[in-house]
C-alpha cells in the first residue's frame, strides 16, 4: 500500500539513532542543507510505472542463521508489502470463486468414502489450481511464493484435497521446475499444469523414512548407456494410485572424485507408460482419507537417460531443495483452515448457554480462544514472512525459516484444532460436525513433509553450522581454557559484565517498530541476545559433539522457531498499525500477548542451555529410557503387588 | 483533500515533496495525513461499504446487524408478509432477535403489556433508515432484592457456593447475576425490526413472525405506541403506500 512505502522511507525511521550520532554528522547536516540552496530546483517529474519493470531483488544475510550469531536483520522488522496493488487485485480476484467451489465440495463425503470424486478433481483443474507456480509460458498460473500461500489458505478447507494438491504441485513436480532442464520443462510441465498428468513424489521406502539417504531402491545404467533400469519400491506415495508422472529418487553408482564407484541418490522423472509402474492397494488412514496414498513398485522399468532430473548423483540434494520450499505454505493452509474453524467455534460459543451465562462469558473458554488467536496470528505472521523473503530476496536462503514455520503450524494447528472440539465438547466428537474430522487431518501435519523432531534438528543443526564457522576459533579456545587461560579468562569476564540474565538491549529493534510494540520488542530483544550467548555457550560445552546431542538441540530449535515467530508478529502489527489497518489496535495486543508467552518459554529454554546438565533432566532421561528399552517397556512393578 | 477525504498516495507524496522539499509544512502535513486518515477510515467497529447501498432492503439489513451488535448473539431475520395469510401489505420485514431477548421476553407473565414502538431513524453515514422496537416496561429489582444485593458479603468465604458442586438454588446470597444489554433503566429491548412500508400492518405482521419463536407472545398484550418514552417518534402509517423512503443527505460527497 501505498502509505506504508512512505512510512517505512528511510526519511522517517530510524530518526531516534540518526539524532544520536555525533556532533561532526550534525554539521555535515547543516552544512550540506545549506548547500541545497544553491542547486537549481529540478523539474517534476512523474514516476514512470510500467508492468514491465523487473522488481529488483534484494541481497540481504539469511535471517535465521544470524539469529545464532546475535545479528538480527532490522529489514525484517518492516513487514515487506511483495505484491503490488495490480497483482493484489488479480489475486482477490482469484480467490472468490475458488472459496466458492471448495465450500461446494462435500468433504463428508470424501472422508468417509476415502476417495474424491472425479467432478472435484475436473473442478479444481478448471480453476487452475494444478499449476498454480508453473510459469505462465507452460500454460500454469506463475504464482510466486505469496500468491502460493493465499491460495493454500482456502484449499486447507479440504485436507484431502489439499494434500493431493500439494503432493501434486508442491513436492511432485517442483523438482522439474528447480532443476529440471529446458527439455524437460517443455516436455512435461504443459500437460502437469492443465492436470492432465498428475505427479508424485516418490522417496520413502519402507526401510528409509526420515533418512531419506538410506533409499534402496536401484537404478542401473543399461548396456548401451541410453537406458536406467530402476527396480524398487516406495510406499506411502500420495496421488502414488492416480499419478502419471512420477520424480523417483534411486540409488546409482556413481564415479566419485578417487575414482571408485560409489552408491549416489540420483533423481529421475519417470512416466507411467514407460511400463513396469505399477501400485497396490490405497492405504486406509487416520486422516486425510481422500487423498490416494499408495505404495508403488518399479520393476524394470525403463527411464530414458533424458529423464534424470539434475546431475546423476546429485539426487539427495534435489531432494531436500523440494521438500524445502513446499514448507513455508504450511503456515498459511493452517492459519487458514484455523481462522474458519475458530469462526464456526466462536459462533457456538456465544450462542450456547450453560448455567445461565453463553460459553463467551466464561473465562476458561475466553482464554482458549484468546490463545489460539495469538497462535493464528503468529502462525499467518510467519508464513507470509517467509514467502515475502523467497519473493524478494536474491537467492533466498530460507530452509530453517521454512522449517520454522512447518513446526510452529504443524503443532499450532493440532492443538488449536484440538482447542476447538474441546469448546463443543459432546458435539466436538460427533461426526455430524466436521471438528473431528479436522483433528484427524491435522495429525498427519507433525508427520509428513519431514517429521517435527527432524525439522528441529535441521534448525538447529543449520544455525549451529553457520555460527560455528564463525566462532570456530573462539570455541577452540574456550574448550582448551588450560592452552589459552588469558582469552579464557577475558571472555568470562566480558560474560559477566554482559549480564546474561538481563543483557543491556544494544540492538535498538523499537527504533523500527511503532512505540504500541515497544514492550514486545523489547522482550524479543533480550531473547535474541540471551539466545547468542547460550549458543555459545553450547558450542563451548559440546564442540564437535554438539550434533549429537538431540536435547539441546531441541531447546535451541524452540527458542529460535519462537525468535522468528516473535519477530513476525511484532513486525506485522507494527505495519497494521501504522498503515490504519482495520483492527490493528487488536493486532498489537494479539502480538503483544503472543510475545509475553514466547518470552515465558524461552526464559525456561534459556535457563536450561546456559545451565546445562545442572539445571536439566537429560542425564535422567537417559538412563530412564535406557532401562525402558532393556525390558522393552514400562518396567515399574505394579502397585498391587507385595513382595 | 482533508475536506473531501481523500486519503494521499504514494504519488502525491512524491510530488509534493519534489515541489516542497523535505523539512517543510506540505510534506509534513501530507505525512501525517498519510498517517492519520487511513487510520480513521478503519476505525469505526460498525464497518460500512465504501458505497452505501440504495436499496432499502440492504440499508435495513445493515442498520438491523449495527444494532444487533450489542449482543453478539443477535440473529437477523428476514421476513416476507406474503407468506401470512391475513396481511394487506406486501413487503419485507428484516427483524433482528437474539436468545437473550428470546428469554425475556418468555419470563414475561401473562397479559402484560408490551409496546411497538417507532419509528425511529437511525443514520448509516448520510443515509437514514426508520426502525422499530419491541419494548416492555422495565423491572427494576424487587426491595428485598436490593436489600439483599447491598448487603452482599464480599468478605464471607465460610459458604462458598457453586453450580460446578453440585449446589443448587443458589440465592442473591451467594451470586449477582448482572443483567443483559437489553434491561435498560427506561424498559427492556425485545425486538428490533426494519419494514419496507413503516405501516401498522406490517408491524402486526412482524408480531405474527415473531409469535412462532417467542410463543408467549400470544399471551401478552401489544400496544402500538405514538409515543415513546425513548425519544422522537415518527408515527407509523396507516395505509399500505410504502413510504420507507430512505432519505439521503445530497449535498456533497457520500462519505
Amino acid at each position: 500500500m501505498a502509505s506504508y512505502k512512505i512510512l517505512t522511507s528511510k526519511s522517517l525511521i530510524p530518526m531516534a539513532s540518526r539524532i544520536s550520532k555525533s556532533n561532526s554528522a550534525r554539521t555535515a547536516q547543516f552544512s550540506s542543507s545549506a548547500a541545497m540552496y544553491n542547486k537549481e530546483i529540478k523539474e517534476y517529474k512523474a514516476p514512470q510505472t510500467s508492468a514491465a519493470t523487473e522488481v529488483k531483488k534484494l541481497q540481504r544475510p539469511p535471517f535465521g542463521k544470524n539469529l545464532f550469531l546475535g545479528k538480527f536483520d532490522t529489514d525484517i522488522l518492516a513487514f515487506p508489502e511483495v505484491l503490488d496493488k495490480e497483482r493484489l487485485q488479480t489475486l482477490e480476484e482469484l480467490v472468490a470463486p475458488v472459496e466458492k467451489f471448495f465450500e461446494s465440495i462435500d468433504s463428508k463425503k470424501i472422508d468417509a468414502e476415502g476417495k474424491i470424486p472425479k467432478e472435484t478433481y475436473d473442478g479444481l483443474k478448471a480453476l487452475g489450481l494444478f499449476g498454480q507456480q508453473i510459469p505462465t509460458d507452460y500454460g500454469g498460473l506463475g504464482f510466486n511464493a505469496t500468491e502460493f500461500a493465499r491460495l493454500a489458505e482456502i484449499t486447507a478447507l479440504d485436507a484431502s484435497v489439499a494434500v493431493s494438491l500439494a503432493a501434486h504441485q508442491s513436492i511432485g513436480l517442483k523438482g522439474l521446475l528447480i532443476a529440471g532442464n529446458e527439455e524437460q520443462k517443455a516436455k512435461y510441465l504443459p500437460r502437469l499444469a492443465t492436470g492432465e498428468w498428475t505427479a508424485a513424489f516418490c522417496l520413502t521406502e519402507p526401510s528409509s523414512g526420515s533418512d531419506a539417504a538410506s533409499v534402496q531402491t536401484r537404478a542401473t545404467l543399461s548396456d548401451n548407456g541410453d537406458y536406467w533400469i530402476m527396480n524398487g519400491n516406495k510406499i506411502w506415495i500420495s496421488n502414488g494410485g492416480i499419478a502419471d508422472f512420477f520424480t523417483v529418487f534411486a540409488k546409482t553408482q556413481v564415479r566419485n572424485k578417487m575414482g571408485e564407484m560409489e552408491d549416489r541418490v540420483t533423481a529421475f522423472l519417470v512416466e507411467r507408460n514407460f511400463g513396469g509402474v505399477t501400485h497396490g492397494k490405497p492405504e486406509d488412514k487416520l486422516g486425510i482419507r481422500g487423498s490416494n496414498t499408495c505404495q508403488v513398485y518399479f520393476e524394470n522399468v525403463p527411464i530414458p537417460k533424458e529423464n534424470v532430473l539434475g546431475e546423476v548423483g546429485a539426487g539427495f540434494k534435489i531432494a531436500l531443495n523440494i521438500l524445502n520450499s513446499g514448507r513455508f505454505s504450511m503456515g498459511s493452509s493452517g492459519a487458514g483452515m484455523l481462522k474458519k474453524l475458530i469462526g464456526w467455534t466462536a459462533e457456538h460459543a456465544v450462542s450456547r448457554k450453560q448455567f445461565g451465562k453463553a460459553l463467551m462469558e466464561f473465562e476458561l473458554i475466553q482464554e482458549k480462544f484468546a490463545k489460539m488467536a495469538c497462535t493464528v496470528y503468529a502462525m499467518e505472521s510467519m508464513a507470509y514472512l517467509t514467502s515475502a523473503m523467497l519473493d524478494t530476496y536474491e537467492e533466498p536462503d530460507c530452509a530453517m525459516e521454512a522449517a520454522m514455520v512447518k513446526v510452529f503450524s504443524s503443532e499450532g494447528v493440532w492443538n488449536c484444532t484440538s482447542e476447538c472440539l474441546q469448546i463443543l465438547g459432546g458435539l466436538g466428537y460427533m461426526k455430524d460436525y466436521p471438528y473431528e474430522r479436522y483433528l484427524r487431518d491435522a495429525r498427519i501435519l507433525l508427520i509428513f513433509e519431514g517429521t517435527n523432531e527432524i525439522l528441529r534438528i535441521l534448525i538447529s543443526l543449520l544455525g549451529l553450522q553457520h555460527a560455528g564457522k564463525h566462532l570456530a576459533d573462539m570455541v577452540r579456545k574456550l574448550r582448551n581454557p588450560t592452552a589459552n587461560p588469558g582469552f579464557v579468562v577475558k571472555s568470562t569476564w566480558e560474560r559477566l559484565r554482559r549480564n546474561p540474565k538481563n543483557p543491556k538491549l544494544t540492538l535498538q529493534l523499537n527504533n523500527f517498530l511503532h512505540p504500541s510494540v515497544k514492550v514486545a520488542s523489547e522482550l524479543l530483544e533480550k531473547r535474541v541476545l540471551q539466545f547468542q550467548m547460550a549458543v555459545e555457550t553450547l558450542l563451548a560445552r559440546h564442540g564437535k559433539e554438539v550434533g549429537n546431542k538431540q536435547m539441546d538441540l531441541r531447546r535451541v530449535a524452540d527458542v529460535a522457531i519462537d525468535l522468528f515467530a516473535m519477530s513476525a508478529v511484532v513486525s506485522r502489527s507494527s505495519r497494521s498499525y501504522c498503515i490504519g489497518l482495520r483492527n490493528a489496535q487488536h493486532e498489537v495486543e494479539l502480538a503483544h500477548s503472543f510475545c509475553v508467552e514466547a518470552d515465558l518459554r524461552c526464559e525456561r529454554l534459556i535457563t536450561e542451555l546456559f545451565g546445562g546438565d545442572l539445571t536439566t533432566q537429560d542425564l535422567a532421561i537417559k538412563k530412564i529410557a535406557q532401562t525402558i528399552f532393556q525390558n522393552k517397556g514400562y518396567c515399574a512393578e505394579h502397585p498391587l503387588k507385595q513382595n | 483533500m482533508e475536506d473531501n477525504g481523500v486519503c494521499p498516495d504514494a504519488e502525491t507524496d512524491a510530488m509534493v515533496l519534489n515541489i516542497f522539499g523535505r523539512h517543510g509544512f506540505p510534506t509534513k502535513k501530507l505525512r501525517r495525513m498519510t498517517y492519520w486518515m487511513p487510520k480513521f477510515k478503519n476505525l469505526s467497529p460498525w464497518a460500512l461499504p465504501e458505497k452505501i447501498p440504495t436499496s432499502n432492503l440492504e440499508v435495513a439489513k445493515l442498520a438491523v446487524q449495527r444494532m444487533g451488535s450489542v449482543d453478539p448473539a443477535t440473529e437477523m431475520e428476514i421476513f416476507q408478509t406474503s407468506e401470512l395469510r391475513d396481511a394487506i401489505d406486501d413487503t419485507w420485514i428484516v427483524s433482528g432477535q437474539s436468545a437473550t431477548q428470546r428469554e425475556l421476553l418468555a419470563k414475561l407473565q401473562e397479559k402484560k403489556t408490551v409496546f411497538v414502538e417507532g419509528a425511529f431513524p437511525i443514520w448509516l453515514r448520510r443515509t437514514s433508515i426508520n426502525y422499530f422496537i419491541l419494548r416492555s416496561d422495565p423491572e427494576p429489582l424487587s426491595e428485598e432484592d436490593q436489600k439483599q444485593r447491598a448487603q452482599f458479603d464480599y468478605d464471607d468465604v465460610s459458604q462458598l457456593r457453586s453450580w460446578i458442586l453440585g449446589q443448587e438454588n443458589l440465592t442473591r446470597k451467594d451470586i449477582i447475576i448482572e443483567p443483559s444489554v437489553h434491561e435498560q433503566e427506561d424498559g427492556t429491548i425485545l425486538a428490533v425490526a426494519v419494514t419496507g412500508t413503516c405501516s401498522k400492518d406490517s408491524l402486526l405482521s412482524w408480531i405474527r413472525f415473531l409469535e412462532k419463536k417467542n410463543p408467549n407472545l400470544a399471551n401478552l398484550s401489544i400496544l402500538f405506541a405514538t409515543n415513546s418514552p425513548l425519544g422522537e417518534v415518527i408515527p407509523a402509517i396507516e395505509s399500505s403506500v410504502p413510504v420507507n423512503t430512505v432519505k439521503k443527505i445530497t449535498d456533497t460527497s457520500d462519505l
